[in-house]
């Protein structure tokens, strides 16, 4: 019996020891990370995103995908597909290949993130959330609601103070706004995809 | 009081005279470890090592894990659900990383600093623990080989495997003595660090079943469970954290991690398209045979049974996972492995095979970080 309490008795010295060395000595993440690392696991909801780019004055919409669509040597690939009124369109398939046709108005890679491409946006802030130590929380507005944004070193993502839920994005002076939604299977198809 | 005051220096001075072979060897291993990282970020390979590493001159010993347990010393833990995120890494390490940060070093250079010195202190008490339970020379062959060790380059590493290395052995060697209440520090230092030490535990409630001193048999038991009240603590942390109490394991799935109980057959069977997509796998598997073997070998030599056991489940256990990855890394915990090689190192014609080929194999190992994870 008194054995038994001594060995009880270490196990609980040790737990409240170690326990207390993790509170003390381990940061808390910063409220930046915790935001950002919500906003990533809003884009990687969805699949499909809706957007508006202010490129240069003008306004372009953006429709983006993630799925399944035809690839090169017409095989089926997984990837993302962003088309843009303005006769842009871009498709990262994976892993590493980027396709873009039409007028060159921007990167592709920024192309993809400023329209919340969710796949290809989702992974970089889910990226950026985990070793970003850096990045910067500040209160805002957009349309007048009030909004949180998430300065990066790059790129700045708006997001609801309410949700969390992406807004929109601004990077190398562009800025965007994003809406996602369920995609019906027509709408899918319109966009080239094999789903 | 004078006495005392004399005698204490004098057997340190005896103390340090005496194993200053380890050291020795400690100093070798690491000069060919530290100097082929050196190289490598001066005239390559680089590979896959990330920007941030490139910049340091050990830029490739903080690269792979190093990276998140970097992560956690300086933002905490961040549980992503699906992804690959930082619970997945025992809080100790990254401790020790803040607590050298705190000193003005970078947390790569203090991984790095942090890891050679444990790797100093893991040689010097695994000596002591070999030599308790084989006998001065097989401990001085043991610790060489230990020091050399082809998969060895990882306790250069900032990578806890040394500091783990060296509670495991600090914790025994305080068992030995009937220090319990050390021991049991010890083990839990060491489960906070890497969740190998709980297999010690084996071995451990060994010595607690023969502890004869009734006043001693509480605390020797409380050692033999330390580590999982120190895993009872990181479990606690993360649930007032992140609420998920299970945080890592859920995190260890994003790395294809998560044990079934025919993990072994699944990971058999997946090791052809494991080549395919990483033929690095394959010197997993090679450690993972020559484990086994050496460990075979420690118990022919009458190595403890419980060792032994220890050994055998930090080998095999991780297979149950589905995969043979990083096993090469995972054994190095085993330190029954290390007395089976000292074993085969008996003859002086093997001895000098093995320390030969050991060091290539160290250089070697160094290199392929620029290719793949430990």
């Amino acid at each position: 019996m008194r054995t038994a309490a001594v060995a009880a008795l270490i196990a609980l010295s040790v737990a409240a020891m170690g326990f207390g060395l993790q509170a003390a000595g381990l940061r808390r993440t910063p409220q930046a990370n915790v935001v950002a690392e919500r906003a990533a696991t809003w884009l990687l909801r969805y699949r499909f995103a809706t957007s508006t780019l202010h490129l240069g004055g003008r306004m372009v919409h953006g429709r983006c995908f993630h799925g399944w669509f035809e690839g090169r040597h017409d095989h089926p690939a997984h990837g993302t597909i962003l088309i843009l009124d303005n006769g842009t369109s871009v498709r990262a398939i994976d892993p590493s290949t980027l396709l873009s046709q039409g007028p060159r108005t921007l990167l592709p890679s920024s192309a993809l993130e400023l329209a919340g491409c969710t796949h290809v946006l989702g992974s970089r802030i889910a990226e950026l959330a985990q070793f970003d130590n850096h990045v910067l929380l500040t209160r805002t507005s957009i349309l007048g609601q009030p909004a949180l944004a998430l300065r990066f070193r790059r790129l700045t993502l708006f997001v609801s103070a309410k949700t969390d839920r992406p807004l929109g994005v601004t990077l190398n002076g562009v800025a965007s706004s994003i809406r996602f939604s369920a995609i019906t299977p027509v709408a899918a198809r319109a966009l080239g995809t094999t789903e | 009081m004078t006495e005392l005051a004399i005698a204490s220096p004098t057997r340190l001075f005896e103390w340090v005279r005496t194993n200053a072979w380890v050291a020795g060897w400690w100093a070798a291993s690491r000069a060919l470890v530290l100097g082929t990282t050196a190289i490598m970020h001066v005239v390559g390979p680089r590979g896959l090592i990330g920007r941030d590493e490139q910049a340091h001159v050990f830029g490739a010993l903080g690269a792979w894990d190093g990276r998140w347990y970097r992560t956690v010393a300086a933002n905490g833990y961040l549980l992503e659900p699906g992804r690959q995120s930082d619970p997945a890494f025992f809080p100790l390490y990254p401790l020790l990383l803040r607590a050298l940060h705190g000193f003005g070093l970078g947390y790569l250079a203090a991984g790095v600093v942090l890891s050679q010195l444990a790797f100093l202190t893991a040689l010097v008490a695994f000596e002591v623990l070999t030599r308790e339970l084989f006998g001065p020379s097989f401990a001085r062959r043991t610790v060489v080989y230990l020091a050399l060790f082809p998969m060895g380059f990882v306790f250069s590493m900032a990578y806890p495997e040394s500091v783990v290395l060296c509670a495991i052995a600090l914790a025994a060697v305080a068992a030995l003595r009937g220090r319990w209440i050390a021991a049991a520090i010890l083990m839990a230092v060491g489960s906070l660090a890497r969740p190998e030490t709980l297999f010690v535990s084996i071995p451990l409630l060994a010595l607690a079943l023969r502890e004869r001193v009734p006043r001693q048999r509480g605390l020797a038991f409380g050692a033999v469970i330390a580590p999982f009240a120190a895993l009872g603590s990181f479990a606690l942390y993360l649930a007032l954290t992140l609420h998920d109490p299970l945080a890592w394991t859920h995190a260890e799935r994003a790395w294809g991690r998560q044990f079934t109980p025919f993990g072994l057959i699944t990971a058999i069977r997946a090791l052809p398209r494991a080549v395919e997509g990483n033929p690095w796998v394959l010197r997993d598997v090679a450690f993972f045979l020559v484990y086994l073997a050496l460990l075979w070998l420690a118990l022919r030599a009458k190595a403890p049974r419980t060792w032994v056991a220890a050994g055998a489940i930090v080998a095999i256990l991780p297979t149950f996972s589905g995969s043979f990855h990083s096993i090469g890394r995972f054994g190095l915990l085993a330190p029954a492995a290390f007395w089976g090689l000292g074993v085969l190192g008996a003859s002086r014609r093997t001895d000098t095979a093995i320390r030969a080929v050991s060091a290539v194999l160290l250089v070697g190992g160094t290199v392929s970080l620029a290719w793949v994870f430990p």
